[in-house]
């Protein structure tokens, strides 16, 4: 008794996973920059209004641009996080793939 | 044969997740501290030594929530923002409180508003990363 294993329906699968995976995650990522952009943009101008109106001093603003610095960082780790995520959701949708394929195999043969 | 391997092959990759799965103590922390930070931060127009006991009440608290996150496995990218957010060098809260020790009291109402703004939106970020983790469990 020999069991038939589709691979090349389970590339298929797997490549589209893929696709809609990253397309996913791509998306959110650029959304997630283009506000991020804004935020530092419309902040930035803010603190130097603040500055020249004397509402804020040259230490704060000193601050500030380090605050946003650190808010960067924290960002940038919650990408990573993020990036982890979708691998995760790859592998385990990989696993499922191959799990299906065989079962069918199986009760095929 | 060949079938078995496959299926065992199968059987160890699942459970080798990149990053841990969401954890809704750990949100409902990130959360609450966000909160205390924000009303705490609002009283850093007062002396340091008459909010002494409040500061002291929200460090434990913060560092409670960094405890229970450092204590999850494969938890590193949240671990990071926290130590980020925690250490007085680090930009954000823990550098706030530094300089509202150091200066006695934060003089500029306009930049008490700036860094609640700045230091809310990190808090977000550590938040945002948790509610991202559910993804792995579903």
């Amino acid at each position: 008794m020999s069991i038939q294993i589709d691979w090349k329906d389970i590339e298929t699968q797997v490549a589209a996973l893929a696709a809609q995976i990253l397309a996913g995650y791509e998306k959110e990522a650029l959304t997630d920059f283009t506000n991020y952009r804004q935020h530092v943009t419309d902040e930035a101008q803010a603190w130097l209004v603040a500055l020249a109106e004397g509402a804020i001093d040259a230490k704060e603003l000193q601050s500030l641009i380090a605050g946003e610095k650190a808010l960067l960082e924290l960002h940038a780790l919650k990408q990573t996080g993020i990036a982890k995520v979708a691998l995760d959701e790859f592998e385990d949708g990989v696993i499922q793939i191959m799990f299906s394929a065989i079962t069918s195999a199986v009760k095929g043969a | 044969m060949k079938t078995f391997s496959l299926l065992a092959s199968l059987f160890l990759f699942i459970g080798c997740h990149a990053i841990t799965d969401f954890d809704q103590v750990a949100y409902t922390a990130v959360i609450n501290t966000k909160v205390d930070a924000w009303n705490l931060m609002a009283k850093s127009g007062q002396s340091y030594s008459s909010c002494q006991s409040d500061i002291n009440d929200f460090q434990t608290e913060m560092r409670k929530a960094y405890e229970y996150d450092k204590n999850r496995p494969i938890n590193a990218d949240t671990v990071k923002q926290w130590e980020i957010m925690i250490n007085p060098q680090g930009g954000l809260l823990g550098t706030y409180l530094a300089e509202w020790q150091q200066e006695g009291s934060i003089s500029h109402p306009r930049y008490i508003q700036f860094r609640q703004k700045q230091i809310g939106l990190a808090f977000d970020e550590i938040a945002q990363l948790e509610q991202h983790k559910q993804h792995v469990t579903q």
